[in-house]
């Protein structure tokens, strides 16, 4: 058994398409929320979503260039961020010992559409490729191919926690001695041509909000009204200790525990029977009674949040960790949410501070009894848990420690 | 170590819609793949696939079958036939110790496309029905079935391209090997995708075409004759169990899974190189090797019909069983290419063959073409123990994966 390190970073979210740029939104508490007209045009209530801006994506990045999903797109440009931060050099790596695990919720959802919407496909300039697009691996293929990683290649999809499923996947394959390094994570694409539908139809993310923006999303706050919908990806690279060691790579943190469960009860709303066994899971492998920091799923629902808070008072009894969300800027990237989080949560633990919950203007009396973080807090956090929690009643929860750091 | 045991199975695919019927399939060499007119009037040059046929979709409960995509529909049928298979009580299953892995490469892509079309058409998000967010997404089977099932481990999908039923067999294999779960529910599953991704295969030359009068003789692996695949629909579900879990309740086993490894490599669509392949073969060879499996009796290959990939296959394969008495040959010009599916149909037809001690021919290879020779071929139906035999995948992306399963 491998100890196994975060050695690079790579990220596309509604909060900046680098590191830096997300960094200074999780300080400043920069919401990534906007008003998006496409929605309007198509009908939506609520028009408000977390959207990628700006994002260039240069043809030279991918053989296959502009040619890939979306999804895939932010996939190989965080990818390409990670294995820089993570100070790789050419031929330093055992390709076969290289694996790609990123997954996706719905995968190329705009090229559903394209090809639904399209009356000659057999006209228009597309190719095989299309095969690809369309599939869930669509961004763990796009990744594996873009470096020319040739472990084992897959996504692994549980709807919202997704990302947090993909690392704790490619944090077992290096644990094991089955691979030295992975890259992980998660990509969703927007889906407002058409999945985001299906939640306007739940009234799962019916919203006043429309002219406030920023004010849409309101984790464990009184007047909460649902979750907003965002998209993008997050990339990380995983690593066994001895292999970082041997290059002198820099460490995020460890990641020290990893646990997965299912309600096994509803299929659209979590009732936290699986949650409470996935969090206790998980602190148990890491050691762990309770943790500095906990980075929450907190979509904004109205049971979301409370299951979830339940739980996590049932967990840590008396002494609450910090808490936030920080969907509360970011939304809810569906899948990539996962992995985005992870990176926020590393970012935090760099820097020593917590992002507040964004517009937890009053806390809801069902969310109470937790110490949750209002204000940016300075603070130095050596472990750190971070879970996701919901449709499908799926739950995963991942457990970081800082290198270095007792336990506490 | 934990042994892992086969203990139940169930398919619905073109060649059947449960065990019996695949079994009866394989003996007489009936074909799944129909002539399809509408493909014509796409403009496709190809106009057959295999199809699921007569279904009784009255063996769902209503409501389980109202929040279920067609491919959860098609994972549920064949997973709960595999459940009484394995005379399986259902309070084992409601259990943190029981998962359930069922992948596929296009989960509820229909759901998808149907979002699309209405959301251009009408522009009333609202309409769409909220359960189209659990039909949508990827994890669509196992989510709704951990709900039904009321499993409590892990439960998500996979998808490694067309390797993904392969795959999810892997890893619910390395999930009990490892202690994580005592049973695991694993297969693969996809619906109807051809009118999405027909046309771009067909425009990419990998998908038959002159036997469209002819649909039993379209498919033709390692045949002079062969042109490519026909796209085809249907799942496969395997309960795998520790062997301590199954001796425990008195279960009879199927089969020992002695082996499991995946891979990625190359850069083409369709096309593995052939040393990376044999690679991953022989790594799973030699597994199976320290497990005691002396000689592979029988390989069920990808057989994917292509002009390219076919001798990749083969050269692999003659390089990895040398002069063995191993017998091969493939499935898919029976039930077509399942996709995602494809690994966890192919798994249910060796196992059955294993079983009834017989070994189904690879259906219109008439000719072995000169690229293809160097592995024993089976031409004509055979009868003969198999002890043992390997099952593998090849994926668009260069994926792959290879299982090996032992008689008990």
């Amino acid at each position: 058994m491998s100890k196994v390190v975060v050695t690079g970073i790579g990220i596309v979210s509604s909060l900046g398409n680098c590191k830096e740029a997300v960094l200074t939104s999780l300080r400043e508490g920069r919401s990534g929320l906007v008003r998006v007209p496409h929605m309007r045009d198509l009908g939506y209530q609520c028009q408000v979503a977390g959207m990628v801006r700006g994002f260039e994506f240069s043809p030279s990045w991918h053989p296959d260039g502009p040619r890939l999903s979306l999804a895939a797109r932010y996939a190989v440009s965080a990818a390409r961020q990670a294995f820089d931060d993570a100070r790789f050099r050419a031929g330093q790596l055992d390709l076969d010992r290289v694996g790609t695990v990123v997954g996706t919720g719905v995968g190329g959802a705009n090229d559903v559409n394209r090809a639904e919407t399209s009356s000659t496909p057999m006209q228009e300039g597309f190719s095989g490729l299309e095969v690809m697009r369309l599939m869930n691996s669509t961004a763990a293929l796009a990744v594996a191919r873009c470096f020319g990683f040739q472990g084992r290649c897959y996504s692994v999809s549980s709807a919202c926690s997704t990302g947090a499923e993909n690392i704790g996947h490619a944090y077992e394959l290096v644990r094991d001695g089955l691979l030295d390094v992975c890259f992980c994570g998660s990509a969703e694409e927007h889906g407002y041509r058409t999945f985001w539908a299906f939640g306007e139809a739940l009234r799962a993310s019916q919203s006043d909000f429309n002219d406030r923006p920023e004010a849409a999303c309101r984790p464990y706050d009184r007047d909460r009204q649902g979750l907003i919908v965002s998209e993008g990806a997050g990339v990380l690279v995983l690593e066994s200790t001895e292999h970082a060691e041997l290059r002198g790579a820099p460490v995020y943190a460890e990641v020290v525990g990893y646990a997965s469960a299912n309600d096994g009860s509803d299929i659209f709303e979590p009732n936290g029977v699986g949650l409470r066994p996935c969090i206790r899971d998980a602190l148990r492998q890491a050691r762990l009674n309770t943790v500095d920091y906990v980075n929450t799923h907190g979509p904004g629902t109205l049971i979301g949040d409370r299951i979830e808070v339940e739980a996590l008072r049932d967990v840590f009894r008396e002494t609450s960790p910090l808490i936030s969300s920080t969907k509360g800027l970011s939304g809810h990237a569906s899948a990539a949410a996962g992995a985005h989080e992870m990176i926020y949560t590393l970012l935090m633990m760099q820097h020593g501070f917590i992002a507040a919950t964004a517009n937890l203007d009053n806390v809801a009396p069902e969310c109470e009894g937790l110490n949750h973080v209002r204000q940016t807090l300075e603070t130095r956090i050596n472990t750190a848990l971070s879970f996701n929690a919901g449709l499908g009643g799926a739950n995963a929860a991942l457990v970081l420690r800082r290198v270095g750091s007792q336990a506490s | 170590m934990k042994r892992v045991l086969v203990t139940g199975m169930g398919a619905v695919c073109p060649i059947g819609n449960s065990r019996s019927e695949v079994l009866h399939s394989l003996r007489t060499g009936r074909s799944g793949i129909v002539h399809v007119p509408e493909m014509r009037d796409l403009g496709m040059r190809c106009h057959v696939v295999g199809a699921v046929n007569g279904l009784d979709y009255k063996q769902l409960p209503k409501r389980l079958k109202l929040n279920m995509s067609e491919a959860a529909r098609y994972a549920a049928i064949a997973c709960f036939e595999a459940i009484d298979h394995a005379q399986m009580p259902s309070e084992l299953l409601c259990s943190q110790k029981t998962g359930i892995v069922i992948g596929s490469s296009y989960g509820g892509i229909s759901e998808v496309s149907r979002a699309a079309r209405m959301l251009q058409r009408h522009k009333r998000p609202a309409r769409l029905g909220g359960v189209g967010l659990v039909k949508s997404q990827h994890s669509t089977a196992p989510a709704s079935l951990a709900a039904w099932l009321g499993i409590r481990g892990r439960a998500y999908s996979m998808c490694s391209s067309f390797c993904t039923g392969t795959d999810c067999i892997g890893h619910g294999y390395e999930l009990i090997t490892r202690g994580v779960a005592d049973v695991c529910l694993v297969g693969a599953t996809e619906e109807s995708t051809w009118q999405q991704i027909g046309p771009y295969l067909d425009k990419e030359g990998v998908l038959s075409t002159s036997f469209n009068d002819r649909p039993d003789q379209a498919i033709r692996p390692y045949d002079v004759r062969r042109q490519g695949f026909a796209i085809a629909e249907g799942a496969a579900v395997l309960v795998l169990e520790s062997s301590e879990h199954a001796e425990r309740r008195d279960a009879s086993p199927i089969a020992e899974v002695v082996a499991y490894n995946a891979a990625r490599c190359g850069t083409n669509l369709f096309c593995a190189s052939p040393v990376a392949l044999a690679k991953c073969l022989r790594k799973a060879y030699q597994d199976a090797r320290s497990r005691g499996v002396a000689n592979i009796d029988y390989v069920n290959t990808d057989g994917i019909a292509t002009h390219a990939n076919d001798p990749v296959e083969v050269q692999a394969l003659a390089e990895v069983l040398g002069g063995s008495d191993a017998l091969v040959s493939s499935t898919k010009p029976l039930h077509g290419h399942v996709l995602g599916a494809s690994g966890a149909v192919e798994a249910v037809c060796t196992l059955l063959m294993m079983q009834e001690s017989f070994i189904a021919p690879t259906a219109n290879l008439e000719e072995v073409d000169l690229r293809c020779r160097g592995v024993r071929h089976v031409q004509a139906l055979t009868s003969g123990t198999i002890n043992a035999a390997m099952s593998l995948s090849l994926g668009a992306g260069g994926t792959m994966a290879c299982l090996v399963f032992k008689l008990p």
